[in-house]
């Protein structure tokens, strides 16, 4: 029988080759159909990414894996072999049991096969999670009335105020109440990351007003708690919903509850569940802390809203 | 050779030979050289005379630049440690690393070939150093920014997201 088409097509680009005359199969049927089949034109093979040129696919998958989930998900979408590579389930793995590293490998493990067929990069797509790389940011604005005095009768205060948050894999996170901008927070609230050890905590927290605490995640639902000292110490206890504006961002929080009980025993001191500065937590990636727009001042954005 | 008939003061240094794949022989003291993992892997098996290695895919410049490398390192090493036997506080550590960051702030050709080179021969740090370097340059990048950095085609037929 006769050679394949594509041996013959081959043959032929080859200017002493192709003039011998090569048995082909011919298939005529396909001509019915309009379809003439073709080996496909392999373009000259010369990638003009010097990257690809120099190195081979092991170092490259070293590379990926030295970035971070969120800088490989944009890696898949640069081409077609970065996307091939960055499949390797070694990375999603990686990332899931760094991201919910709380509930051990073995409940990870059972998770993924049970719910995400066996897939980390969906689990890691779909499975509500804590975003660590970056911070929680609420901003709360409230009307002040003022004290009426002669001139004007009925002055009016904007007083704007955010609540931040800053999660760690480990289950610790970082609170604060402030009225300074994110770009401020954000700085002190990494300072800490990095000195977490070097410093004890009760006095880093008296410095920058900045209490540490911990959190539980169960599904979507985040439960954190932690004390502020003083004479008279308070635990306030925050009950959050993790959301995304798309699959897998995890960039908002809702505030189910918020509530402040005195560490007391007396049974008469009740807790105060608050109902005001409950707007949603909008995700801050450290990279964004300067460019985004919850830095502008109150008489620039009167009002925000998360979406 | 010549140095150990002739007994001087200084006990002869034991040299390493590398040959660079242009054909070049770059004499390197042992130490130096042992910084490869792949060198120091059947070292001892090897006899005395015979302490030359081929590095068929390592370029002169590139040997030149990984020699330098391994030598400061080795060097500052030695420093390092003799500050803490003294317990003299130093901060070799971080001029070491300050050092490290302006030796991988090169071309990227360069780089690359550096990259290469060091997954030859092995040498973990230099590897991890070149490796942070290039991961550097992805991170907090666009598709399009990255594609543009690095001259990558974009030949994507689907968005990766969007598939499942």
């Amino acid at each position: 029988m006769g050679r394949p088409d594509d041996v013959a097509f081959g043959l032929e680009a080859d200017p002493l080759l192709g003039l011998r005359p090569w048995l082909v199969t011919q298939r005529p049927w396909l001509d019915l159909y309009g379809v003439h089949v073709k080996p496909v034109v392999s373009k000259p093979n010369y990638d003009p990414a010097l990257i690809h040129r120099c190195l081979p696919d092991e170092l490259l998958f070293e590379i990926f894996v030295r970035i971070t989930p969120h800088s490989l998900g944009r890696g898949a979408c640069v081409c077609r072999k970065w996307r091939y590579t960055i499949r390797n389930p070694v990375f999603w793995r990686t990332a899931c049991l760094k991201a919910w590293q709380a509930s051990g490998p073995i409940e990870n493990y059972k998770i993924v096969q049970s719910k995400y067929e066996w897939s980390w990069r969906k689990m890691w797509l779909l499975r509500p999670r804590v975003r660590t790389d970056g911070i929680y940011v609420s901003r709360n604005t409230y009307i002040h009335v003022g004290v009426a005095e002669w001139k004007i009768t009925n002055p009016v205060h904007l007083v704007c105020y955010f609540r931040y948050m800053r999660f760690f894999p480990s289950g610790r996170f970082f609170y604060k109440n402030s009225s300074q901008i994110v770009k401020d927070v954000a700085k002190s609230m990494t300072f800490h990351a990095s000195k977490a050890d070097s410093i004890p905590s009760r006095k880093r927290e008296e410095a920058d007003s900045v209490f540490s605490g911990h959190y539980t995640l169960l599904q979507d639902e985040v439960d954190a708690a932690f004390l502020y000292p003083g004479l008279h110490p308070t635990v306030l206890r925050l009950q959050l919903r993790l959301r995304g504006t798309m699959v897998g961002a995890n960039n908002r929080m809702d505030i189910i509850s918020l509530v402040t009980s005195k560490e007391t025993h007396n049974p008469d001191v009740p807790a105060v569940s608050h109902r005001r500065g409950l707007n949603p937590f909008v995700f801050v990636p450290f990279e964004e802390v300067e460019t985004s727009v919850l830095n502008l001042p109150v008489d620039k954005m009167d009002y925000y809203l998360p979406g | 050779m010549k140095d150990s008939f002739n007994p001087s003061i200084e006990p002869p240094k034991k040299t390493v030979t590398l040959v660079s794949s242009d054909g070049y022989d770059f004499e390197v003291e042992e130490e130096v050289a042992l910084e490869s993992q792949v060198i120091k892997d059947g070292f001892e098996d090897k006899a005395v005379d015979d302490r030359e290695y081929l590095l068929f895919n390592v370029h002169s410049d590139t040997l030149e630049l990984i020699i330098k490398y391994c030598e400061k390192h080795v060097s500052s090493r030695k420093s390092i440690s003799a500050a803490a036997a003294s317990s003299s506080s130093s901060n070799g550590e971080e001029a070491l690393k300050e050092w490290d960051e302006h030796f991988i702030s090169v071309d990227t050709n360069t780089l690359y070939d550096i990259l290469m080179a060091a997954d030859y021969l092995n040498i973990k740090s230099l590897l991890d150093l070149a490796i942070q370097k290039v991961a550097d340059t992805i991170h907090g990048r666009s598709p399009e920014q990255i594609r543009k950095k690095f001259n990558i085609e974009n030949d994507s037929i689907i968005d990766p997201w969007a598939s499942e």
